[in-house]
């Protein structure tokens, strides 16, 4: 045998070697004719699609964004878990537990009893989905809805959580995803910003939010989003100064254009060309805004639908009837935040509050969408940043408990935009604790989110310092179960 | 001879490895000609070749120890040389035929890469066999190539005949949606398909629950362990339909709670079915219109299951479309590639029939457009008619009526209309709907169109989609949110002004000021409520169809004597300082909850000392009470303080203890934060010109002091 290979080697010469080597390359070479643009420098930016235009045809073209901002428990809302009210008092077993990592607040527990809703559950409309009493609007419309109780995301604390969820980076540099779409797909109207904020408070225990959830991160800054503010005027700074009229104003505007035009000559720097599109949105802004901004004329129908508080300027109630406006008026993507979901102790006196705070006027939006037909190609999203634990945190007494932070599952749901309606989608182990079917990571969140616009998450591409960024970052997949 | 061919075949052997290989590897970069396109359909043509010869080859390398001829050997080389060729020939085309449109997902990647597994194998069992390097045993790489051919083969047929193509036959076909509706009977595929989704899960041959089964005519017929369950034309005498009527909660009715329950439209066929006589063999086009089995199965069957696809009409011109763009018009197309255009219009104030006007030269473009609350009229819609490629037209609170509507019958392709909020009628939209076939849906919210109006329309068109209001008879009265106030001085010296008011409109406001609740009998507060005392005011609100709100109470503070000058003998603790000893006579109210600007601001406290506050006056003050508006909020530590004594005098050096309190009112354990008013009358003869008030805070034996947190001071 030891021959044979010594043999072997002296029949392949060079001749042989060198002849298959040139076939191999002729082949190669052969090949690479199909492939006009594999060697030109192009590569990535050819995968980049235009901008202003959807990828495909879109079956969105708007989005409200209603955000729960410090993580509503999805026990006592919609993930309905009675074996958690059987083992109520009961140290959850390790099994399920598992040894992933807990917070702070939690972590040096010297037991984890498990705890049940303490509010009750039914199954709604054609799709029998379980909702808790604390949403009795909600319950009437759950038709309308996707419940995905299948979520789950990487952090475990609120900020990185928000801060992952809308920017799909947990550090916070990166654009909003509401920057990313007006990147993406351009403005709708002209005399609104594509991408707009409104905050609002419930008497929940409370956590922050910062202008950097709504950032153009390294996008231009015209893709950053507008905070609307709940007081006399709704977006700062716009007002003319006292004693300058409209037309000083116009004249104002157009030399200050002239000096900045001749600056950009100059220097070449996109930001300066920016801010000449800002000033003049802003000058058609200060006609626009008020058109929109004004309740007056909705009728006392508007106010059953959305609730009473929705004519008081900084409730979430007014903040849903708003939205609606804006997203009539054209604008692409309404972030809302309601504030005082962090439940970590004092749970249901505190859960019953907020969900009073936003039951009717969510409920109220979808209807009031679909009256007007706008349903259809608008994507309303609601949601916080994770889940709570199926354990309470602090003491458990008969009346009284809390929920840690549990980023392994939580619920959110979705509505309109080409959005299956009627359905609940993935599924939670008996005590809610981890997902056991279906999952759907943020990223796939995202995509999806991404894919009802008609954008290609893969495609949505911005090249920053070196390296090319997406919303998914390197990940996402469109989770198609959810398509209609 | 055969040698030559044999070594330039092997060549083209080695040749075609690699340029599959580099093929695979940079796919995606992959673009075609045309001609290679037309090779690659030869795919399905050439894969045979390969299936047979690699299965002969792996045979004929199986037999070869006990050969059936002489030259057994060099005949298996020759095969499996041939084999090898053959399928790489096989994967190139195929992979040329996996670009073209139509072809994606699993089954498509499984296929690919078995299919190039299949080739490599082959082309390693041919070299292999002519260098004899390694001592792998062949029989087992021959069967892995046999499994390869097999399962590759296997999800190109899925490819190309669908999924599940070979067990088909033994499934029942249940799909009905691909009946043409002149084939579709009334049973097999209107009513069948309803027992199926809903009630076959449990009623079949093998669960039969409640001995029933409603899987075919003959079973229906017999019915189950309480008899038949259909009495033909009677469906209010039929178990089945009674059943389905039964509240939810009862334990008999049908599908059992938790169960998908039947749609109105699906109760609806069958209890129509039952009273038409339960006809087995009926067509559906046998049915009247005027029917209502007739009308149900009708919808079932005029659903648009695809969108139909856009017919041909070449793109505008780029520049067109960018000299169109402006502030109030965005004109962009649908998607990347598309000729189609969607047209949205802003701006109230900016519209003119110019806007439309303008948009001529792409009116043959225009698909998608939104008027929505622009002054459009009826004389507008002639421009918008001409826009023949229009699928959805957005009119919803614009000023056109039935008679503009009519023109938009020319629209050939219109499938969705905005109405919301426009004076359209009842009659005006039948006679719209009856010449525009293509239309699916309408939105008539806020028309005047009633509901019952509604109901009929959707009768005649049951195949239109109409979006009407859906709180018709919504009798729930809800209760109004409480009252606002607004007010330039809440703590003021002579008197002030505050005015009530209510964001729901016409509403109206009672209030009173002596404590108690207000009633129907109580004031109204119509214009501002002007205030000389220190008050409560407490005010509800009222409107016809709701019920009133709760009771909002707002007070309004007096102090008489604003000190000259302050000042703090002691400091206040770090994170409570505000403004100072100025923050006690800002005048400025604080509130509870550590997010509001009014409660970082207008709060000072001291926790680790005594707070001790110096005031003077220009001129002697004729002092009766002193008021300290402070928080309490138990959870946090913030207490109201354990003494507070107020001193007085000429200066700060001649001072006397005017009053004292040493007995603090303390919190419950959680009890909810409030806003306290401490008052303690003054006994003095002299008037002061300096006052010291010292405030103490509460302190547990064995704890920390707690904080005290002092919104305003009042001095009358």
């Amino acid at each position: 045998m030891e021959k044979e290979i010594i043999e072997h080697g002296y029949s392949f010469n060079r001749r042989r070697f060198l002849s298959n080597l040139s076939l191999g390359v002729g082949s190669v070479a052969l090949g690479s004719l199909l492939m006009p643009d594999l060697f030109s420098r192009k590569g990535g930016e050819a995968d980049a699609m235009p901008l202003g235009v959807p990828h495909f045809a879109p079956k969105a073209k708007r989005i409200i964004y209603l955000f729960q901002n410090g993580a509503p428990s999805q026990q006592e809302l919609f993930d309905y878990k009675p074996k958690l009210r059987e083992m109520r008092g009961q140290e959850i077993p390790p099994s399920v537990r598992g040894t992933q990592r807990l917070t702070g607040m939690t972590a040096n527990q010297a037991s984890f009893p498990l705890v049940g809703s303490f509010v009750d559950f039914a199954q709604y409309g054609q799709s029998r989905a379980w909702v808790s009493e604390l949403m009795p609007h909600t319950a009437k419309i759950v038709d309308e809805l996707c419940f995905v109780r299948s979520m789950y995301t990487e952090a475990i604390n609120h900020d990185p959580a928000l801060t992952f969820l809308q920017t799909g980076a947990q550090q916070g540099n990166r654009p909003s995803m509401g920057a990313w779409l007006s990147y993406g797909l351009g403005n709708l109207n002209q005399n609104l910003p594509c991408f707009t904020v409104l905050l609002s408070r419930g008497i929940g225990n409370g956590q922050g939010v910062y202008s950097r959830l709504w950032t153009n991160g390294f996008l231009d800054s015209v893709h950053q989003g507008v905070q609307f503010s709940s007081g006399e005027d709704p977006v700062l700074y716009l007002r003319d100064p006292d004693g300058m009229n409209r037309s000083e104003r116009r004249e104002m505007l157009d030399n200050l254009s002239r000096l900045n035009d001749m600056s950009y000559q100059e220097f070449g720097d996109p930001e300066i060309a920016t801010k000449i599109q800002q000033y003049e949105m802003a000058y058609r802004m200060q006609t626009a805004i008020p058109d929109v901004m004004d309740v007056s004329r909705e009728s006392d129908a508007m106010v059953k639908l959305y609730g009473p508080e929705c004519f008081i300027p900084g409730t979430y109630a007014a903040n849903c009837l708003l939205a609606r406006k804006l997203v009539e008026n054209g604008v692409r993507f309404v972030q809302l935040y309601h504030q005082g979901w962090d439940q970590h102790g004092n749970l249901p006196y505190e859960i019953t509050q907020q969900a009073k705070d936003v039951d009717q006027a969510s409920a109220g939006l979808i209807m009031d969408l679909k009256q007007r037909g706008l349903l259809d190609d608008t994507l309303v999203i609601w949601g916080g940043e994770f889940g709570r634990t199926s354990y309470t945190q602090g003491k458990l007494t008969p009346d009284n408990y809390g929920r840690d932070h549990h980023p392994r599952c939580f619920t959110i749901w979705m509505a309109g935009g080409g959005i299956k309606p009627g359905i609940v989608y993935g599924e939670t182990d008996e005590l809610g604790y981890n997902i056991t079917q279906n999952p759907v990571h943020v990223h796939d969140f995202h995509a999806t989110v991404l894919h009802q616009l008609g954008l290609d998450h893969e495609k949505l591409i911005y090249k920053h310092q070196g390296r090319r960024y997406r919303l998914t970052d390197v990940a996402g997949k469109v989770v198609s179960d959810l398509l209609s | 001879m055969t040698l030559k061919i044999e070594g330039f075949a092997a060549k083209a052997l080695w040749a075609m490895t690699v340029l599959i290989a580099f093929l695979l590897a940079f796919e995606s970069h992959l673009s075609l000609p045309l001609w290679l396109q037309a090779a690659g359909r030869m795919h399905p043509l050439l894969l045979h070749f390969p299936i047979v010869l690699i299965l002969a080859s792996v045979l004929s390398g199986l037999l070869e120890r006990r050969p059936l001829t002489p030259g057994w050997t060099r005949l298996t080389e020759i095969l499996w040389l041939c084999s090898a060729l053959t399928a790489g020939i096989t994967v190139l085309m195929g992979l040329f035929l996996s670009r073209e449109e139509g072809y994606a997902g699993n089954t498509l990647n499984w296929h690919k890469w078995t299919g190039a597994a299949t080739f490599f194998m082959a082309a390693f069992c041919y070299w292999f066999r002519q260098n004899k390097i390694a001592k792998l045993p062949a029989g087992p790489l021959y069967v892995l190539s046999a499994c390869l051919v097999v399962v590759s083969g296997h999800f190109g047929a899925e490819l190309t005949h669908g999924e599940g193509f070979i067990s088909e036959p033994l499934r029942r076909n249940t799909e009905t949606q691909n009946v043409p509706i002149d084939q579709a009977l009334v049973f097999d595929h209107v009513v069948s398909p309803i027992l199926e989704a809903k009630c076959t899960g449990c009623h079949n041959t093998e669960k039969a629950k409640g001995k029933l089964v409603l899987t075919d005519s003959s079973a229906i017929v017999k019915g189950g362990k309480n008899g038949a369950v259909i009495t033909a034309f009677q469906p209010d005498a039929s178990p089945l339909i009674e059943r389905l009527h039964l509240s939810p909660d009862d334990k008999k009715h049908m599908p059992p709670k938790g169960k998908p329950q039947l749609t109105p439209d699906e109760e609806a066929i069958l209890v129509a079915w039952i009273k038409a006589g339960t006809p087995y063999r009926l067509k559906v086009t046998a049915l009247s219109h005027q029917d209502t089995l007739g009308l149900l199965a009708q919808k079932k069957f005029s659903r648009p299951s695809v969108e139909e696809p856009l017919p041909d009409f070449e793109a505008a011109d780029a520049s067109v479309i960018e000299k169109l763009n402006h502030e109030y018009r965005t004109v962009a197309p649908l998607s990347f590639g598309s000729p189609a255009l969607s047209v949205d219009i802003y701006g109230s104030q900016a519209y003119t029939p110019k806007t439309l006007e303008e948009l001529d030269p792409i009116k043959k473009q225009v698909v998608a457009l939104n008027l929505s609350r622009m002054p459009v009229s009826d004389a507008d819609l002639k421009q918008v008619a001409g826009f023949q490629n229009l699928r959805k037209v957005n009119l919803n609170f614009t000023g056109i009526t039935a008679k503009g509507l009519e023109q938009l019958t020319a629209l050939k392709h219109l499938q969705t209309l905005y109405l919301a909020g426009t004076k359209i009628t009842s009659e005006g939209l039948l006679q719209f709907l009856s010449k525009a076939r293509k239309v699916r849906s309408v939105i008539l919210w806020d028309t005047g169109i009633a509901a019952d109006q509604i109901a009929n329309i959707r009768k005649t068109y049951p195949g239109v989609a109409l979006t009407g209001d859906f709180s018709t008879n919504d009798t729930t009265r809800l209760k109004l949110n409480k009252p606002l106030a607004k007010s330039d001085q809440w703590v003021f010296d002579e008197k002030t002004s505050v005015r009530v008011y209510h964001p729901v409109r016409d509403v109206k406001l009672l209030y009173t000021t002596d404590g108690s609740d207000p009633d129907s009998l109580s004031k109204t507060a119509s214009e501002p409520i002007v205030l000389n005392s220190p008050t409560r005011l407490r005010v509800r609100a009222y409107k016809e169809g709701w019920l009133p709100s709760d009771v909002a109470e707002f007070q309004v503070f007096r102090n008489s004597f604003r000190p000259d000058s302050v000042f703090l003998l002691n400091r206040l603790n770090r994170v409570h300082l505000a403004e100072g000893a100025h923050t006690f006579f800002d005048r400025q109210l604080g509130a509870i909850g550590a997010n509001n600007p009014a409660w970082a601001n207008y709060f000072a406290g001291v926790r680790n000392t005594d707070l001790q506050l110096l005031c003077w006056f220009n001129t002697p003050v004729p002092l009766k009470t002193v008021g300290i508006r402070l928080m309490v909020e138990e959870e946090t530590g913030i207490y109201p303080p354990a003494v507070i004594e107020i001193w007085g005098g000429e200066n700060e050096d001649k001072l006397k203890l005017l009053a004292k309190d040493i007995k603090p009112d303390l919190p419950e354990p959680r009890e909810k934060p409030t806003l306290r008013k401490i008052e303690l009358p003054v006994h003095t003869t002299v008037p002061p010109k300096c006052l010291k008030i010292v405030v103490k805070p509460f302190q547990r034996p064995n704890e920390g002091p707690k904080l005290v947190l002092i919104d305003e001071m009042f001095l009358n």
